[in-house]
């Protein structure tokens, strides 16, 4: 091997060398410029809640103990349904209906039982206070409880449900 | 709802034009083998396994040679033909990992994800017969990322018993609705609303049917097909009184229409326009004339699409839908790509998606825009990688969604 030939081998080793080490340190580099340029959007402004009355006469499944309806307000909500869930004989829970993994609708819990399954992905929230009971995706989300709206009063003589929404 | 204007209207649009392309159909505006879906791929609406033709069109695109890496020998092995057995067997290939940000546009993350890996088999026993079949793993390996109707497999048999007159397809596979995109991002056939978009219906969408294509005319596409409702309808949707329902009934019918024009231009242009028709529901006569019965769906959509091969390809599509009871959307697209070599094509697409909701005895519109810089590179022979910077922004909501996605695409 001659003197020049050792010359352009080594050259050749210090530029590939030169080119791994100059790319390994632009990575996080140019990762951050790249992450800089990324922002999430702002959540949609809701209308101020308000008192909300609700007519529970119009929905007989929940004035059973372990009865559920969905309902839909307009304006309300995002213009998503939400639920009333019977807790007790004085208690009715309202939770939001959509999931907050990735939008879906979760449906109503079977007659009897407390869990609202989300079909997407399968997450199992629990229809007495939105919480996660099962999150079969845990790897990649860990999970939010559906949204609660609060209930300032229940007027079980007129059966009128009063909620902040 | 009487829908005869729409009808009327989408039928005649769908006479004079067509679509209903796959994958990338841009490509079949740059390259110079003809704007057909058929020119580079089996199905005759495009996407899925590539023709002999098709893979010998990006056989060679590459900003590295293989050669001067030293791994030429790899490719000489693989770059002979994608047939085998005297044309017995076809094999082709997609297989894409992504980057991207996910979740809803005020709280989204970063996430990494196997889209597809995915095989394709064509087997052609007889000149009359052949078989196509898809399998994508990625279902199996995240199972998590899907949502409902979305299928993993296809199967069909493609007949052409006499040369000149058209060929029947039957068996489980997708039907011609709307260019068929391989980006699952795109507003086009999406529910906008306030929430994340829904789908207008499933990514990688099948059903059990049956269709006849005509494709003997070069300028001409026409397309007519009878499909099941199994998978459309695990898309669930909410009428005006809030109850969640099924998109279509699970035992209906859908009747899907392709009808598309492929001038041959002077001077290098290229050029493909069109449009499709997906009818779900029956159809009356009344007094007015023809109308849907209840709970019908529609969606028709129009493209028109021009280029210089070699340079540019501009590509539009409108679709148009409605869900009685439920929804109407109106989205369009419009995309610029420009091929700067063969191997680095930059694009900048623009789409806007408008959806009209009914709730109890209001009108709500949600308008969302969404942005996109990219290119695509071929690195290497059958490499292609996909940076993107993406702009997503509902109206609604203040400030937007920015983001940067990554896709690296192995086809064959
Ligand atoms: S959207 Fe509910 S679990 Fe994914």
């Amino acid at each position: 091997m001659d003197k020049n030939e050792i010359n352009n081998n080594r050259r050749d080793f210090l530029k590939k060398v030169g080119t791994f080490v100059g790319v390994t340190i632009s990575l996080p580099v140019i990762s951050s410029v790249f992450n800089s340029c990324e922002q999430d959007e702002n959540p949609i402004p809701q209308p101020p809640k308000e008192l909300t009355q609700i007519d529970l006469n119009k929905y007989p499944p929940i004035n059973t103990v372990g009865g559920s309806v969905k309902i839909l307000l307009p304006g309300k909500n995002n213009n998503n349904p939400i639920i009333l869930y019977r807790k007790s004989l004085d208690e009715i829970i309202v939770l939001s209906t959509i999931c907050r993994h990735a939008g879906c609708e979760v449906n109503l819990p079977q007659p009897g039982k407390i869990e609202l399954r989300c079909p997407c992905h399968l997450v199992i929230f629990s229809a007495e206070n939105g919480d996660i009971l099962i999150n079969p995706i845990s790897s990649e989300w860990s999970g939010e409880p559906l949204d609660k709206f609060n209930v300032i009063e229940f007027d079980k003589a007129n059966n009128i449900l009063k909620v902040e929404i | 709802m009487r829908v005869i204007n729409y009808l009327t209207i989408s039928i005649i649009f769908s006479i004079v034009l067509q679509l209903s392309i796959e994958a990338r159909p841009q490509y079949s505006l740059l390259q110079t083998y003809g704007a057909k879906c058929q020119s580079c791929h089996v199905n005759v609406h495009g996407g899925g396994a590539r023709n002999f033709p098709g893979w010998l069109s990006r056989k060679d695109i590459t900003a590295i040679n293989p050669a001067s890496i030293g791994i030429d020998g790899f490719y000489n092995f693989i770059s002979e033909s994608n047939t085998y057995f005297n044309d017995l067997l076809l094999f082709s290939m997609d297989t894409r990992f992504q980057t991207a940000r996910w979740g809803r546009p005020d709280a989204s993350r970063r996430d990494y994800m196997v889209m597809q890996v995915s095989p394709y088999f064509v087997v052609q026993p007889f000149d009359w017969m052949h078989i196509d079949l898809y399998y994508n793993f990625a279902y199996h390996i995240e199972p998590n990322k899907r949502y409902p109707g979305m299928e993993y497999y296809n199967a069909s048999v493609y007949f052409t018993p006499f040369k000149d007159l058209p060929s029947i397809r039957a068996g489980y596979f997708q039907p011609p609705i709307g260019t068929k995109w391989d980006d699952h991002t795109l507003l086009v056939k999406r529910v906008s609303d306030q929430g994340k978009s829904q789908l207008l219906m499933p990514h990688d969408y099948s059903e059990w049917g049956i269709q006849i294509d005509y494709e003997n005319i070069d300028w001409l596409g026409a397309s007519f097909g009878v499909f099941g409702s199994e998978n459309l309808s695990k898309n669930k949707v909410r009428d005006y009184i809030g109850n969640v329902k099924s998109m279509v009934n699970p035992n209906s019918l859908s009747y899907v229409f392709r009808l598309g024009v492929y001038p041959t231009l002077p001077g290098g242009y290229t050029s493909y326009m069109g449009g499709t028709l997906l009818l779900n529901g029956g159809l009356g006569f009344g007094s007015d004339g023809f109308y849907m019965k209840n709970d019908y769906l529609y969606v028709a959509s129009l493209n028109f699409n021009i280029g210089i091969s070699d340079k540019i390809a501009l590509l539009t599509e409108y679709v148009t839908s409605e869900k009685q009871h439920s929804f109407t959307t109106d989205n369009f697209l419009i995309e610029l790509n420009y091929q700067i070599f063969d191997y680095l094509i930059l694009f900048a697409r623009a789409e806007r998606a408008t959806t009209r909701q009914r709730i109890i005895d209001k009108d709500f519109y949600t308008n969302v825009n969404q942005y996109v810089l990219g290119a695509h590179i071929n690195i290497l022979p059958y490499i292609d990688l996909l940076p993107e910077y993406r702009i997503y922004d509902r109206e609604l909501a203040p400030s937007y969604q920015s983001q940067w996605a990554f896709q690296i695409h192995l086809f064959y």
